[in-house]
């Protein structure tokens, strides 16, 4: 069975009825976005942007808002959270806001980080003036579906000028129940010239059971500004995640954003940079361990619309056991974008026989001075390095997850959050065979 | 012999070269020196014919042909010859390829018959033997990879293939070792032949050790504020340029 | 129109003796525009055709009614212009002479020009545009002059029309093997209507002694639209195939869509190389040639080898993407392409590498040169499959940038499935520098041959694999390509 076919005008409508009656300022835009996702239905692998990513599964599933009482104790966090940095925090759970497990703290003066509920009704102007501005919903069934439920999230405000010293982490928690549930949180920060922020975005599972969490992240970066943004998605086993990143920024502005694919039944990490002002940088990186039967799908866009802009991609695959991983990077240039430096790669490291790799590295360009570059590879790990190590007393198994640290690292070492990243350190090497082992070699240093 | 008469250039409006009249006689070697942003690069680059620069005043001459009149490669056909102080990569064409068209295109100038494959490699042979350099250049692509030793060493051997009149060096002791630097100006000092001009550009003194000019120039801010033998070189190297800045004004901005 | 052609053909057919013969002399005559079964019976009776390959072309025809035109590859902007397939005339033998020019007088100067440059000696100008002066070029008698040695080796080489009376066990087991009738929108419409093309066999352990052209052949055809080839190299067999299409066309946005179908078995080599230069339009993007063509070739023996060079500078538009099979163990599959494109032309091509067999491996190399308004864009596929243990695939793409209104693409698929696969892609973008053309002007070489000389040393890893002559008259086509591109 098709799953285009299954677009049957009831889905969710009673849920968007029940949202839409409440009106509001994005009433509007709720309403376009839900006949969109109407027009557009579930996507089908014969499309080219999900021609790797089987949605069947969740067309399938009778699909249902999660209800708003659901229990979750400080406890089951603990291991999510960031530590030995100071975090404003924001608690989801199942889409909805949980005030006991937050803790936003104080702010600098100027700066707002609070829920997107509040900010549609107390910062209208910002919200009416940048949602939905940064990501393609009209061509995304998944980014129309989040945009029709846009409900509750992040907001974050850095004015001019003004650098917000610690990160702000949000964490999407689900447990997910008998029934699958659906939740879609959306995030938008925006950042004034010469700003600063890092938010880190943990999607984490409490249950194996099947639902579908649909994020979608929106960064509108001004002039100057430098923005680091984390996704790290360790959802439960039975979770499709289908994420959205939408990135927009002005002359000057640096921006980094790093996805690390985790656990979860489906990840989908759909990144779009639009690279909207001179001299800026957008630098895209993700790391995925793709184990069991995952599939990740990285797909990305990056839009290079003005002159002397850099961009980079650059993503790390791991697959084992049935393992899936699917990677598409279009880097686009326009006619105007010249003086374009932009280099995308993907690299796949095989471990198991029968992991299966779709990459896609792709280049449209319209400008003629650009130095735009893209590579491929899939391969398994050097036997000879894993010989020499060997060779030099290190176990063969050890050898063989240190060369796999190897490669993930890559991704790693460039995280700025300290914390964080000895926190991926350690979430890849509790992965690996004698992987205590390693992390003990880590910790000489 | 070249000729320049009050030659003034600019680039994007900004006057670089502000009159500078200069004349070196067949088989003569000057030398110009000068501070970093005299205007030695720029009177290089204007000679040969670069676009970016524009001549708004004044004239050169190669044997009584007026250069500014030609393009780039009518120049080069016209007998001179820059050796560049950073020479261009050019990936997927063989310097082979290359000096074998270059030179062609310089004998068809001259009425000359074209060489054929077996002609121009003898030709590369009694050149490179001339010369004490090895070949192993010629297979690669132009300048790609090659140390900054190589790269002058080529020049300098595209010199020899192409016969020019009038040799134009720019800065060609810039980042080489004291090795590169006797290789290159054994070259040069062989292809002196009491016919064939040199311009040779360079900060330093060290390279006119090794080529002793005839007369030396001292370039300063767009100008030849002096003029000598073969000593201005070693006074400058131990006074510096501070001295004849100082004496043409340029210390207080004029 | 579907009406007129049938009268036409109703009065065709009661001027014969049998139903679907000509006897008459049409040897001047074109069917007129227009496509239905009866078309395609007329063609099969032309050709005096078996029975089972009329029926085959008819179901390709039925199978094509249900297919719908391709639209990958369509660039927003272009100013495409739909193909009327039914204002097509499917069956053109050679116009009749009043209708060519006279004399080389009568041919268009700027054509004869882009001959002489291409270093086309006189009488193959005269050929190459369609004048009735010399019979020398005629492609039957090349054929035949070379069909002789070939003969003595066991070397078949001739029409595939001929093949399929003097060889039908072949044909019938080898045509639309490779290339099934329902493969594709245009192979479909080719295997409906397909008028002519080569076929070749080199039977076991026999390397061919020359190299095999249909360059004369196509020219001397006025329309080459829909050739069908077949080349088979039985066990241990090599061959090296060189297709020119030289010869500009003067219609307007004509469809030529051929399919050519390889099959290599043990041991077995064949070698195709293409050069391409079909009429690209004007500056204007008026005219010239929709070029969608269906090459694939199958490696089905064990360590057999393929090999696609292409010389891309003609057409209006090109979709093509010539494709290597590569079920037997150990078996090469490769793939050299140059594709410019200049005005409005647009040129989408690249290749499938399918990785089957055990130990294959597949290489590709493509060069992009876009100039004036062109686009170009590599599309192409690299499957491991999952019993293809230790495939190896490495794929190059560059690119070419020349001005600032043309465009440069690269939209590679890679899949694989066995984890012992090897898979490296590599992309990059250039341009030629202001400073590069500066320091060849200042050696004495002018800028137009500076640009020339850069472009063919982009190219160089593809001219490489060209046979010498061929390799010397791409240089020159690349040249009077871009003439004109570089301000």
């Amino acid at each position: 069975m098709t799953t285009d076919t299954m677009n049957d005008q009831h889905l969710f409508e009673s849920e968007f009825t029940r949202l839409v009656d409440l009106g509001g300022p994005l009433a509007g835009l709720r309403r376009e976005a839900y006949d969109r996702f109407i027009e557009l239905g579930w996507p089908t692998m014969r499309g080219e942007a999900y021609r790797y990513t089987d949605c069947r599964p969740i067309a399938e599933a009778d699909l249902q808002l999660a209800s708003p009482d659901v229990e979750v104790a400080m406890d089951e966090l603990r291991s999510h959270l960031l530590e030995g940095v100071p975090t404003h925090r924001l608690v989801f759970v199942n889409g909805v806001y949980n005030d006991t497990l937050s803790d936003i703290g104080t702010v600098p003066g100027g700066v707002t980080v609070t829920r997107l509920a509040s900010a549609i009704e107390d910062q209208e102007d910002l919200v009416t003036r940048h949602l939905g501005t940064t990501i393609d919903w009209k061509s995304d069934a998944f980014d129309a579906l989040n945009t029709a439920f846009v409900e509750d999230g992040l907001f974050m405000h850095v004015p001019a000028g003004v650098h917000l010293e610690h990160p702000v982490h949000v964490l999407h928690v689900t447990r997910p129940g008998a029934k699958p549930i659906v939740s879609h949180p959306r995030a938008l920060i925006v950042v004034e010239d010469g700003g600063r922020a890092t938010c880190v975005e943990t999607c984490c599972g409490l249950g194996d059971e099947p639902c579908l969490v649909n994020p979608v992240t929106e960064i509108v970066a001004g002039h100057d500004v430098h923005v680091d943004h984390y996704r790290i998605v360790r959802e439960g086993a039975g979770t499709w995640h289908i994420g959205g990143l939408g990135l927009i920024q002005g002359n000057g502005t640096n921006v980094n954003s790093c996805c690390m694919a985790l656990d979860g039944a489906l990840i989908r990490n759909g990144m779009t940079a639009t690279l909207d002002g001179t001299d800026g940088m957008a630098n895209l990186r993700g790391l995925a361990l793709v184990d069991g039967t995952r599939h990740v799908d990285n797909f990305l866009r990056v839009n290079h619309m003005k002159p002397d802009c850099n961009s980079r991609e650059y993503f790390k695959h791991i697959l084992s056991d049935k393992g899936s991983t699917s990677f598409t990077g279009r880097i686009y240039v326009e006619q105007d974008a010249q003086k374009t430096d932009a280099v995308q790669t993907n690299m796949n490291l095989l471990l198991s026989e029968q992991a299966r790799v779709r990459t896609r590295p792709q280049l449209e360009i319209f400008a003629d001075d650009v130095k735009c570059t893209h590579g491929a590879t899939i391969g398994r790990l050097d036997e000879q390095a894993a010989f020499y190590l060997h060779a030099r007393g290190i176990g063969r198994e050890a050898a063989r997850s240190l060369l796999t640290f190897a490669f993930a690292n890559e991704v790693i070492e460039d995280i700025e959050l300290l914390p964080l990243r000895r926190k991926m350190e350690t979430l890849i090497l509790e992965r690996l065979p004698h992987g205590d082992l390693l992390q003990s070699m880590d910790s000489v240093d | 012999m070249l000729q320049i008469t009050n030659l003034h250039a600019s680039v994007e409006g900004t006057e670089i070269l502000r009159g500078i009249d200069l004349t070196i006689p067949s088989g003569e070697v000057h030398s110009i020196m000068g501070p970093n942003g005299s205007g030695k690069s720029t009177l290089a680059r204007v000679l040969a014919g670069e676009e970016t620069y524009e001549v708004t005043e004044g004239s050169i001459t190669l044997d009584g042909e007026d250069l500014l009149d030609m393009d780039p490669d009518e120049r080069a056909c016209e007998g001179l010859f820059m050796a560049f102080q950073y020479p261009v990569e050019i990936p997927g064409v063989s310097t082979k390829y290359f000096l074998r068209a270059a030179v062609n295109a310089v004998r068809a100038h001259r009425e000359l018959s074209e060489l054929d494959a077996y002609e121009f490699l003898q030709l590369v042979k009694e050149k490179a033997q001339a010369l004490a350099l090895d070949t192993s250049l010629l297979d690669r692509s132009v300048n790609e990879g090659f140390s900054g030793g190589e790269k002058k060493r080529a020049e300098i051997f595209q010199m020899a293939m192409l016969d020019p009149k009038m040799c134009v060096l720019d800065e060609t002791d810039s980042g080489l070792d004291i090795d590169a630097l006797k290789v290159v100006s054994d070259g040069v000092n062989a292809l002196r032949d009491g016919n064939r001009s040199f311009l040779v550009i360079t900060h330093y003194q060290r390279l006119l050790n090794y080529i002793v000019p005839d007369v030396v120039h001292v370039l300063v801010n767009g100008r030849i504020a002096r003029t000598g033998g073969k000593e201005l070189a070693q006074l400058l190297e131990a006074e510096g340029y501070a001295g004849i800045e100082a004496e043409s004004g340029v210390a207080n901005g004029a | 129109m579907a009406n007129d052609s049938n009268q036409m053909l109703d009065a065709w057919a009661e001027q014969n003796d049998y139903k679907w013969g000509f006897v008459t002399d049409i040897e001047s005559e074109t069917l007129p525009p227009g496509l239905d079964e009866d078309v395609v019976r007329a063609i099969s009776a032309r050709k005096k055709e078996p029975q089972w390959l009329l029926e085959w072309r008819l179901k390709a025809y039925r199978h094509w009614l249900t297919m719908d035109e391709p639209d990958w590859a369509h660039f927003p902007d272009h100013d495409w212009r739909p193909i009327d397939y039914n204002g097509i005339s499917y069956y053109s033998a050679p116009k009749s002479d009043d209708d060519r020019p006279k004399s080389l007088d009568e041919v268009d100067p700027k054509l004869l020009e882009t001959y002489e440059k291409l270093g086309i000696p006189l009488e193959e100008r005269a050929a190459l545009a369609g004048v009735a002066v010399d019979a020398v070029f005629d492609s039957v008698s090349v054929a035949t002059t070379y069909r002789e040695k070939l003969a003595e080796v066991g070397v078949i080489f001739c029409p595939i029309s001929e093949a399929v009376h003097d060889h039908p066990e072949l044909v019938q087991q080898y045509l639309g093997r490779i290339v099934p009738p329902n493969d594709n929108f245009f192979a479909a419409l080719n295997s409906a209507v397909f008028t002519d093309g080569s076929f070749v066999f080199i039977p076991k352990g026999v390397t061919c002694p020359m190299e095999l052209s249909t360059y004369f052949r196509i020219n001397s055809l006025n329309t080459g639209q829909f050739e069908r080839t077949l080349i088979i190299a039985e066990e241990g067999a090599s061959v090296s195939y060189l297709e020119g299409c030289t010869a500009p066309m003067r219609d307007e946005n004509q469809l030529h869509a051929a399919v050519v179908e390889l099959i290599a078995l043990d041991d077995a080599s064949i070698k195709y190389s293409t050069i391409q230069n079909w009429y690209p339009g004007d500056e204007n993007g008026k005219g010239g040639i929709y070029n969608f063509v269906t090459k694939r070739g199958l490696c089905e023996g064990d360590r057999s080898h393929i090999s696609w060079t292409q010389v891309e500078t003609g057409s209006a538009i090109t979709w093509k993407y010539p494709s290597c099979i590569l079920k037997g163990h150990d078996s090469i599959g490769e793939f050299y392409s140059v594709a410019l494109t200049n005005m409005k032309q647009q040129a989408d091509t690249g290749t499938k590498m399918i990785h089957i067999g055990r130990n294959t491996r597949s290489n590709i190399v493509s060069k992009g040169i876009s100039a004036g308004n062109g686009q170009n864009t590599y599309r192409g596929q690299v499957k491991i499959r999952p019993k293809a243990t230790n495939a190896r695939n490495y794929t190059q793409c560059d690119s070419m940038l020349m001005g600032d209104r043309c465009g440069a693409h690269t939209f590679p698929y890679i899949e694989a499935d066995n984890d012992t696969a090897i898979v490296e892609h590599e992309a990059s973008t250039s341009k030629i520098g202001e400073d590069q053309i500066f320091y060849c002007n200042q050696r004495g070489i002018s800028s137009e041959d500076a640009v020339s000389m850069i472009v063919n040393g982009f190219c160089r890893e593809v001219l490489a694999e060209l046979p010498m002559e061929f390799a010397v008259e791409a240089k020159k086509l690349l040249e009077v390509s871009l003439e004109g591109s570089v301000g």
